[in-house]
């Protein structure tokens, strides 16, 4: 015991002595320079971009076929008649039998005209399919490859890691030093966003192919090609569907960023409806993108037939009379010049919102004041004062040493020093620590709401199944347009960005929580009942403390998600490192991106690390 | 016998180490008496098929009985090379099947030697029909003669008017048939089963079971056949070998096994067999001789069938063999003596 207190005392002791030797703030002089490489390439690229074989020979090339690709399907879906592609897309939904659907799909497909983006959805749609294509183009056999041999998953998975956790501001800079401005360079940046899930899940789907079919295969001498084309490719159709929905979502949640460097379409839009300060048109706008996405996901969907699936497939003279008729009415459109899209009645959606937004604004200003100012001076400053200034930095490390050592153990211990002196090296101490104090103040909010809302809802199944779509739809809304109507509320600045982060980040903690509190196992429960506990006592010494590892992970979630709002955050004028990796990818400095980037990424692994290695903690030992 | 040509299939002296490296330090060890925990904790690889070697004769059903460990799985994939053996040699009619390369060993697969497995191994993704004629497809039969073929299999089975469905929409006694059929569609010499009705419900375990007798009997194939379930070997099986720790304990037809368990080990599984319904009559005759108007009964015909005629009068009952010579005689006490032993 006087041991553990002598360590105590001297533990005190050098934080202590660090506290007042170390200095406030990262020393300045310690910044590496890590931009100086960076902005020396992108000065040889832009004297090179004419001459060097990279560019002719590998970079121009590719541009060339995307544009070709881009152009074509924009140019093909504009010449159309309007009314084709809502028939188009109804009748091969409806060839699976699922009329319902394929009427939703239809209308969705007619929404963005009606609300005045129409050109603006082809745009988007063009570039989504296209990028899409691309994924799938090179995300299966990669997929299939990873499968099949061990050190190309190796090699592989650390690279798909990395391509998920850097924000795409930042990847968008070498990007666009490499192809320029345009929709090329959006499209290649939406390619390597999405193409994760599309290489995961077809690997996923190969891997999980029964030993015992791919045994029989062997069994009856089939060839390893044979084994592959006819078995496993086969079985994991339905993970590659998956995937395919999964790389149109995460498509789609780039489409807003992906307009920095000139992807026009959808985005463009949003982007100006929140100069615009429209809550109404951004709402309006981004149904066209959630019905856009709607649109791809069903239809990409309804393309690949799923093994095993029964349904009846049409007599050829009927597809063939049905394709005649379409070009027929295709050939009337032209010719009557049907192609534009009649009607909009985009401002009769968008205008009682923003009265609503505005008449919510002036009323509660007497609560919206006070929190804003509240968490900006109070909380936000103070937090940053005491970062900056305050403490030294040597305290800072020391103390986060310590905390990761008794969560974690020594390696993470060293992991989480090393990683915050790196941080500071970049020379984005300030900025880190504004990412870092929001980061907190945001999830410390979506942890206060989300636990308790999960808790409740993981014992109330039905109600939650009722919700369950609201909260998949607040998924799948681009993040910047939840900040729109806290920015009219709040005005611009960080607790709009906060408020949108923690929207953004609360769906999936509730659904995590409720789960971990759901599948309690119910022998557990019963016990507890037997033995005479209360409903309360139930859920706090049962339930909660079983659910515990269930909790943690949603907590990691919640961060995770509040990090990847920092761009939005930044976006909206919450500074720290959002506003940077903007400053970086529309200005000169393209250098200050990869210190961004390394400090975000940092930030995002060690957080990370220290949640799960928490959650591991508290799980009840596995059996042996 | 060895080298016999009426073996189909021989297999000599055959391991499988698992782990990594070279497995000859295992087998050494092994060799000199280590079991398979000290190799663990040694050179953490597993010996799991130790030193087997066995023949079966064309037409038997040789059945290979252990419990979930013993490495009957691995010695049923070491025979087809699904796993490669660490050593050994398994002869198929006298060539050695470690010994062909990937096309040679391709082509055995698609002629000569099939496989039904423990949990099916169904395509899931291909109708009924397409999962049987799977191994004609392979051999790129042509589509109308694959079918034909497929549909005449599933006749066999008892599954006619059941080709249009997928797998999963049957039930697990069915799907199982269909496992069979698969593996008969390609006419092959040798079976394979992989403890194919341990999935299965009691009641259809043992229909399953009369069903592969049945089939046996008019089709004649060399079956190698893996379970758990002693009682199953005892029912199927011609000759059973008992597998422990990679090896097999006692290799025997059921009699054998049952009236004179080789090891400890063996003597467990043997004490919670009903002896009558193993034992021959051969098995409890006495030398002897009955009046002429005596009863008589097969001495290959088991104990059980003749308790309701010992039942019925105490008289001795002539014991012939298959060519009707009497052997000798049996009679309540003998029967009853046996019992007791059991009990014991």
């Amino acid at each position: 015991m006087s041991n553990r207190i002598r360590t105590a005392v001297a533990g005190v002791g050098v934080l202590l002595a660090l506290q007042i030797y170390g200095s406030g703030g990262f020393p300045d002089s310690w910044n590496i320079g890590l931009s100086e490489p960076i902005n020396s390439w992108q000065s040889w690229i832009r004297t090179n971009r004419d001459n060097h074989w990279l560019f002719t020979f590998i970079l121009n090339p590719i541009t060339w076929i995307v544009d070709l690709g881009l152009e074509s399907t924009e140019s093909f879906i504009g010449w159309l008649p309007w009314f084709i592609p809502p028939i188009v897309v109804f009748a091969v939904i409806a060839r699976r039998g699922k009329f319902v659907m394929a009427g939703f799909a239809s209308f969705a497909v007619i929404y963005p005209g009606l609300v005045g983006v129409w050109q603006e959805s082809i745009e988007t749609i063009s570039l989504m399919a296209v990028s899409v294509g691309i994924c799938v183009i090179v995300g299966v056999p990669l997929g299939v490859w990873t499968a099949l041999n061990k050190r190309a998953e190796s090699v592989l998975r650390p690279i798909l890691d990395a391509m998920q956790t850097v924000p795409a501001t930042v990847y968008l800079i070498p990007i666009v030093l490499l192809f320029g401005i345009g929709k090329v360079p959006a499209a290649i940046a939406t390619v390597i966003y999405a193409l994760p899930p599309m290489i995961r899940l077809t690997s996923l789907g190969v891997q999980q192919v029964p030993k015992s079919a791919i045994e029989a295969g062997q069994m009856f001498g089939a060839t390893k090609r044979q084994i592959l084309s006819r078995i496993q490719l086969p079985l994991a159709v339905p993970s590659i569907v998956a995937g395919i929905n999964q790389t149109v979502m995460m498509a789609l949640g780039i489409v807003v960023i992906a307009t920095l460097v000139g992807a026009g379409g959808l985005g463009q839009e949003i982007n100006q409806t929140v100069r615009q300060l429209s809550p109404g048109r951004g709402l309006v706008v981004s149904l066209a993108v959630v019905a856009v996405a709607f649109v791809l996901d069903r239809v990409s969907t309804a393309l690949i037939s799923e093994p095993g699936s029964t349904h009846k497939r049409l007599p050829r003279n009927v597809i063939i009379l049905a394709i005649a008729a379409l070009i027929a009415a295709t050939v009337i459109g032209r010719i009557a010049g049907w192609n534009e899209f009649p009607i909009a009645y985009g401002t009769s959606f968008a205008d009682p919102v923003d009265t609503a937004v505005n008449w919510f604004r002036d009323t509660f200003s007497f609560i919206t004041r006070p929190f804003n100012d509240f968490i900006v001076r109070d909380v936000l400053i103070r937090a940053q004062n005491l970062l900056n200034n305050s403490l030294s930095w040597q305290l800072i490390v020391a103390v986060a040493m310590m905390l990761s050592y008794f969560v974690a153990g020594w390696k993470m211990a060293v992991t989480t020093a090393v990683g915050i002196m790196a941080i500071g090296l970049t020379g984005r101490w300030t900025d880190s620590v504004d990412t870092l104090t929001q980061t907190i103040v945001a999830v410390a909010l979506s942890i206060v709401i989300a636990l308790p809302i999960g808790v409740w809802l993981g014992r109330r199944p039905r109600i939650e199944a009722a919700l369950s779509p609201i909260l998949d739809s607040l998924q799948t809304i681009p993040p910047l347009i939840y900040a729109i109507p806290f920015v009219m509320i709040f005005t611009v600045g960080p607790v709009p960005g906060v408020i949108a982060a923690v929207v953004y980040a609360i769906p999936p903690g509730i659904r995590l929580t409720s789960l971990g509190i759901r599948q309690v196992n119910t022998e557990s429960i019963e016990a507890a009942t037997t033995f005479g506990a209360t409903d309360r006592q139930v859920l706090w010494g049962v339930r909660i403390p079983l659910a515990m590892p269930s909790i943690i992970l949603a907590i990691n979630q919640m961060v995770m998600m509040v990090l990847a709002m920092a761009i939005i955050a930044g976006m909206v004028g919450g500074g720290g490192l959002g506003y940077r990796s903007i400053e970086a990818l529309t200005g000169p400095n393209k250098g200050l991106g990869a210190e961004v980037g390394i400090a975000i990424v940092i930030m995002a692994t060690i957080l990370d690390r220290l949640t799960q290695a928490t959650a591991k903690r508290l799980q009840a030992p596995a059996a042996i | 016998m060895p080298g016999d040509a009426s073996n189909a299939i021989e297999v000599r002296n055959v391991w499988k180490v698992f782990g990594h490296g070279s497995p000859d330090e295992a087998i050494s060890l092994a060799q000199s008496g280590a079991t398979r925990q000290e190799i663990i904790s040694r050179i953490d690889q597993t010996v799991a098929v130790r030193d087997v070697s066995f023949d079966v004769t064309r037409g038997e059903t040789f059945v290979v009985m252990g419990l979930s460990g013993s490495g009957k799985s691995t010695l049923i994939r070491c025979l087809s090379r699904l796993i490669e053996p660490s050593a050994g040699e398994v002869l198929l009619n006298g060539a050695d099947l470690l010994a062909m390369n990937d096309d040679e060993l391709r082509e055995i697969r698609r002629g000569k030697i099939s496989m039904v497995f423990q949990h099916f191994g169904l395509f899931p993704h291909r109708k009924v029909i397409d999962n049987i004629a799977y191994g004609l497809e392979v051999q790129k039969v042509d589509k109308a003669t694959r079918l034909a073929r497929a549909t005449e299999v599933l006749k066999i089975v008892g599954l006619d008017g059941w080709a249009d469905r997928y797998p999963q929409q049957l039930s697990g006694g069915m799907q199982q048939r269909v496992g069979l059929a698969r593996a008969l569609a390609v006419d092959p010499e040798i079976l394979l089963f992989d403890e194919p009705f341990s999935a299965l419900d009691p009641l259809i375990r043992k229909e399953m079971q009369d069903e592969l007798i049945r089939l046996q009997k008019t089709m004649q194939r060399t079956i190698i056949f893996i379970t758990h379930d002693f009682a199953e070997a005892l029912r199927l099986g011609d000759r059973i070998a008992i597998m422990k720790d990679g090896s097999f304990d006692q290799v025997g037809t059921p009699e054998e096994i049952v009236s004179n368990p080789a090891t400890p080990y063996v003597r467990e599984f043997v004490n919670d067999v009903p002896r009558a319904k193993v034992l021959s009559v051969g098995s409890v005759t006495v030398p002897g001789t009955a009046p002429e108007d005596a009863r008589s009964v097969s001495a290959s015909s088991r104990i059980e069938t003749i308790i309701p005629m010992l039942l019925d009068n105490d008289e001795a009952i002539r014991v012939v063999d298959d060519n009707g010579t009497t052997i000798g005689v049996v009679n309540r006490h003998n029967v009853a003596t046996m019992l007791q032993a059991e009990q014991l």
